[in-house]
């Protein structure tokens, strides 16, 4: 399987660079098209959708960006590659569901990633490291542009970009950042500051998405509404809240440090050694534990290995991930084992 | 608790806020926060407002019925999943998506990316829809010699959109 192509490299947001990259850990713009020739998904036969797919999949092989990418047809892969991908953030929880009809396109690099038939025909994304979101919203303009020469979208002159869902219609265009806020969730003022991001009118999420809860004090923040601004104001928006937020979050680490540091210390020490010396560890403990180890390295208290190292091991210790580096299906117990021989093997 | 910018309305809104370095909070009115450049939206569930849609009375029964040429979708079908099932749909339940979309978006109307080839016709529609909003304006401010003037300038465009339909 192809898969495991995916495994030896590392998406390019695992590199812990770009812009603010010690609390914003991906930038993502998502893009929902539809094209007029079939009924949106939910309403297409599966000989509909298949057409679908073959148009699809001759339109973006001819794109210079997603020469060299890698095509799925998500009925010819087993459960557990279709978690690797959610995992990777490259399919949705959804989107794995629905299986029959559908696929998923990903670029060299994870850069470019398009889910084919999910909710619409197509729900283009980009992810960057670190808080830039204006060069994510040009890399997928331009695949917008070009997929948008080969094909007819469904448009509406006073509705813009039509969808299945009401609620992605006008821009179609989802912008999300990944942040990690462990000191905010430390000096307990998340609640305030999440809840103030929800009455500015953007969401807050899990690790996962919709319906999902954060773990591991990541959190994701999107935009509600898509009609009404255009892209680049929807940007503005999400841009200004996001600065304010890094500010709290790097506020309260700098009166962590003043007022708190051997607590501080204290959390971080017993976290490493935990993670360095545990037999057992379930996928829950593992991120709170490796959460809380990057704090410790992006306050200076840990020197010895590498916020990249982190990012890589929040990734690589997922379930399906954990079994892809095994080969074998694991059951939990035997995966509990295996993520902590990881850790401790790249922790030392 | 007043609001802490005008000490005059009640502090609904309550953020913090970095000031050269510093953590500073803030309790203020929601007329204030607008004045501060920050947009406000309240969040809500999709499914609840669909759901608040579906209290049946007779025209609305008979609204549910109205369904979709192209994929046969009913209108009360579409409230149960909220999902519409094709184009056309947008233009079939025009009616009752309008306050729906009004609703989720604050906003009638797309002003984002045009697909290249379209565009004109597009802005040819923005600005008549502009131009209709100036209108109102100008009548409630009394302005009647700026109305005329806008007033002349929506039938040239109307002109021109006329224009192209028929020449298409």
């Amino acid at each position: 399987m192809q898969l495991h192509i995916l495994l030896n490299k590392t998406s390019e947001w695992v590199q812990g660079t770009g812009p603010d990259a010690e609390i914003v850990l991906t930038s993502r713009i998502r893009m929902a098209r539809n094209i007029v020739d079939f009924p949106f998904p939910n309403r297409a036969s599966l000989e509909q959708k298949e057409k679908m797919l073959d148009v699809a999949e001759k339109a973006l092989s001819s794109l210079d960006a997603m020469q060299g990418s890698l095509f799925f047809r998500l009925n010819d892969i087993d459960a557990i590659d279709k978690q690797f991908l959610i995992e990777r953030h490259l399919i949705s929880k959804e989107h794995a569901v629905v299986q029959k009809g559908s696929a998923v396109s990903i670029s060299d690099q994870e850069i470019y990633s398009v889910m084919l038939n999910e909710e619409d025909h197509f729900r283009m994304q980009v992810v960057k490291p670190g808080f830039q979101l204006d060069e994510v919203l040009d890399l997928i303009n331009d695949l917008d542009d070009r997929l948008e020469s080969k094909l007819q979208y469904a448009f509406h002159p006073q509705w813009g970009y039509l969808t299945a869902c009401p609620t992605n219609i006008g821009t179609g265009m989802r912008a999300s950042v990944m942040l990690h806020l462990p000191a905010l969730v430390l000096a307990k003022q998340i609640n305030q500051v999440l809840q103030a991001v929800v009455k500015l009118g953007l969401a807050v999420r899990g690790l996962y998405g919709e319906g999902t809860e954060a773990i591991g004090n990541l959190f994701q923040i999107s935009n509600q509404s898509t009609l009404g601004k255009n892209e680049a104001d929807i940007l503005d928006n999400i841009k200004k809240i996001i600065k304010q937020i890094v500010g709290h979050e790097k506020n309260a680490r700098q009166y962590l440090l003043k007022s708190q540091k051997k607590q501080v210390m204290d959390s971080v020490g017993r976290a490493y050694g935990v993670l360095k010396n545990a037999h057992i560890l379930n996928s829950r403990e593992a991120i709170e534990l490796l959460s809380t180890l990057r704090l410790g390295v992006d306050l200076g208290i840990v020197t010895d290995i590498e916020r990249m190292q982190i990012n890589e091991l929040m990734i690589l210790t997922q379930p399906a991930h954990l079994q892809k580096v095994a080969g074998k299906e694991l059951d939990h117990t035997e995966r509990d084992i295996v993520r902590s021989e990881l850790i401790r093997e790249r922790l030392t | 608790m007043l609001c802490e910018s005008c000490e005059k309305n009640e502090a609904t809104i309550h953020y913090a806020e970095v000031i050269d370095g510093a953590l500073k909070k803030m309790n203020i009115c929601e007329e204030c926060a607008k004045k501060k450049g920050i947009g406000f939206t309240s969040s809500f569930s999709f499914v609840d407002l669909l759901g608040g849609l579906s209290d049946v009375s007779a025209v609305e029964e008979k609204e549910d019925q109205i369904t979709c040429s192209q994929c046969e979708l009913s209108y009360g079908e579409f409230k149960k999943k909220g999902r519409l099932g094709c184009a056309q749909c947008y233009e079939t339940f025009k009616k009752g998506l309008e306050p729906l979309l009004e609703a989720i978006h604050k906003s009638s109307y797309h002003v984002g990316k045009v697909p290249k080839g379209i565009e004109s016709s597009i802005s040819n529609i923005a600005k008549l829809r502009k131009l209709k909003d100036d209108l109102k304006t100008a009548i409630t401010s009394e302005n009647y010699e700026k109305a005329a003037k806008i007033r002349d300038d929506i039938k040239h465009h109307e002109k021109l959109k006329t224009k192209k339909k028929t020449t298409k």
